[in-house]
């Protein structure tokens, strides 16, 4: 790859990473949102163990899901609103692959915290440290697979009234096949059944998303801003 | 054929061709409709409440046609720029919508009497859902840009977008659908459709298609006049001047 | 209808409902559409000439 792209993709990151660093309180929204989403669950169906630990991964999974639309929006707003948006646009570089490098840059600030702090969810919904492997994995896969699809929507509604809100809407269906996959491997390793498969559909759907998103992100800032 | 993607031509065109397209749907509505509704014989396993199957998979398939129309012109919008196929997408998304919501509707109804439930998580049901969200998102993104242009082209995308997930959302579902399978088996229609019930059904298919098609050119003619209305043949188009 | 009536004829109900209805509305907005531009393109043909080019060629 060329110096200048790496260059330019590296400055993204680094960017997006210290202005994170610099509005810290604002960085752990997300975070703190997995963690009441996932536990309101217990609050309103009950604190039985047997349950929790049935539902756990769905919910937790639910929990990152949300937590991930909710910290999506800012991968373009702040960029639209001081100006940076149209210098990426102007850049010689491809515009694909520096949207790579922003939606590289909001997954390590917002999916692979959710990584980390998953197996204190994990332990308080009582799930079986084998299941909580095989989520874990299921994360791995699939948090960057809700960053890459997600950038479309965010670049679709970029400065919209309601952005947010409608960017959810425009990904939720979008978002289907992750979430079934994700959670039917980890019903089936709570039952002792093959997993293997929905692993592979899920790094399936990542490959997918790796390849088609960024491009269809890229083409979406370009129309809106055009 | 070219000179008909120039909105002009296409508006006069369709104009001529709607009225005769239009009596041939209601034709084929009320041929589909006394054929199925009194000719066909009662089912076997579930009487007359099949019926429903002569509006209820019409709406379906069309759900799913109308989708793919409104991609592929989504697409020829986005590469070409060409306002007719700009609009015979924007034109498209509330009737398939409306299509979507009628299959649900009318599955909802069929499901009760079968099933006992108003609401079944049946694979082609749930799709059918997820397949509403994704016209009303096309719909609510549209409606959210100012420029009509920029919004049916951002559209296009999240149309296109759609279309490749489509199937694997169907496939995904179906394999949700069968891992927690309710303990009786649930299928829409007989399995191998008897003549008697098959002619009817696509008789009423071609009538919602017609439908389709006149409607299209309407809301198409609609929204070309609106999007060119600053171009004097709208206004000559208008006060009947050919 | 075999005691499905209600099922039936509410699908089909519902069916007519749906698609007469978008069917109406899609065509009082062309007749309110047409209607518009054919008063504002009126107006503006009755509107008074631009005043000619200064240096005595033809209008337009």
């Amino acid at each position: 790859m060329e110096r200048g792209l790496v260059h330019a993709c590296a400055w993204i990151v680094k960017r997006d990473l210290l202005l994170l660093w610099r509005h810290r309180a604002e960085a752990a929204n997300p975070v703190l949102f997995f963690f009441v989403i996932a536990l309101i669950f217990p609050l309103s169906l009950g604190p039985e163990p047997q349950m929790l630990q049935s539902v756990g991964p769905g919910v937790i999974w639910i929990a990152a899901l949300l937590a991930t639309l909710l910290s999506l929006e800012a991968v373009f707003r702040s960029d639209l609103e001081d100006g940076s948006l149209e210098q990426l646009l102007l850049s010689p570089h491809p515009l694909t692959l520096l949207v790579m490098a922003k939606i590289l840059s909001h997954w390590l600030t917002a999916g692979l915290p959710l990584l980390l702090l998953a197996p204190i969810l994990g332990l308080q919904f009582g799930i079986a440290g084998y299941t909580l492997g095989v989520l874990l994995l299921t994360l791995i896969l699939g948090t960057p697979a809700l960053s890459l699809m997600g950038a479309i929507g965010v670049a679709l509604t970029a400065g919209l009234r309601a952005a947010g809100i409608l960017a959810t809407l425009l990904l939720l269906p979008l978002y289907v096949p992750i979430l079934i996959f994700a959670t039917g491997a980890t019903a089936a390793a709570n039952r002792g059944l093959a997993w293997g498969p929905q692993l592979y559909m899920l790094g399936a759907l990542l490959m997918l998303a790796i390849t088609l998103a960024p491009l269809a992100a890229a083409a979406a800032l370009r129309i809106r801003n055009s | 054929m070219q000179q008909l993607l120039a909105p002009k031509n296409f508006y006069l065109w369709s104009g001529r061709w709607l009225r005769p397209v239009a009596w041939a749907t209601g034709l084929c509505t009320l041929t589909g409709l006394y054929w199925g509704l009194v000719v066909a014989p009662p089912d076997y396993q579930q009487g007359d409440s099949y019926r429903i199957m002569f509006v209820h998979v019409p709406s379906a398939w069309m759900s799913l046609f109308v989708y793919a129309v409104m991609a592929g012109a989504g697409a020829v919008a986005l590469v070409w720029r060409i306002k007719v196929a700009e609009v015979v997408a924007s034109a498209s998304a509330p009737i398939g919508a409306a299509f979507t919501a009628l299959a649900l509707m009318t599955g909802s109804l069929w499901g009760k009497p079968m099933w006992g439930t108003w609401w079944v998580w049946d694979a082609r049901l749930t799709s059918e859902l997820l397949l509403l969200f994704l016209y009303l998102g096309y719909m609510a993104l549209e409606q959210a840009i100012e420029d009509r242009r920029t919004a049916t082209r951002a559209a296009a995308v999240l149309a296109l977008v759609g279309a490749v997930d489509l199937p694997i959302i169907h496939y995904s579902v179906e394999w949700w659908h069968t891992l927690h399978q309710a303990p009786t088996v649930t299928r829409f229609g007989a399995p191998a459709i008897h003549g008697s019930m098959l002619a009817p059904l696509l008789v009423m298919a071609l009538a919602f298609f017609g439908y389709y098609v006149s409607l299209l050119l309407v809301r198409a003619r609609c929204e070309l006049l609106e999007r060119e209305r600053t171009n004097p043949w709208v206004g000559e188009v208008c006060r009947g001047i050919p | 209808m075999g005691g499905y009536g209600f099922y039936v004829w509410s699908a089909y109900g519902v069916a007519a409902v749906v698609m007469l209805g978008l069917l109406g509305s899609s065509l009082a907005w062309h007749r309110r559409l047409t209607g518009q531009l054919r008063n504002k393109s009126r107006r503006s043909a009755s509107a008074p000439p631009v005043a000619l080019d200064k240096t005595g060629g033809d209008w337009p």
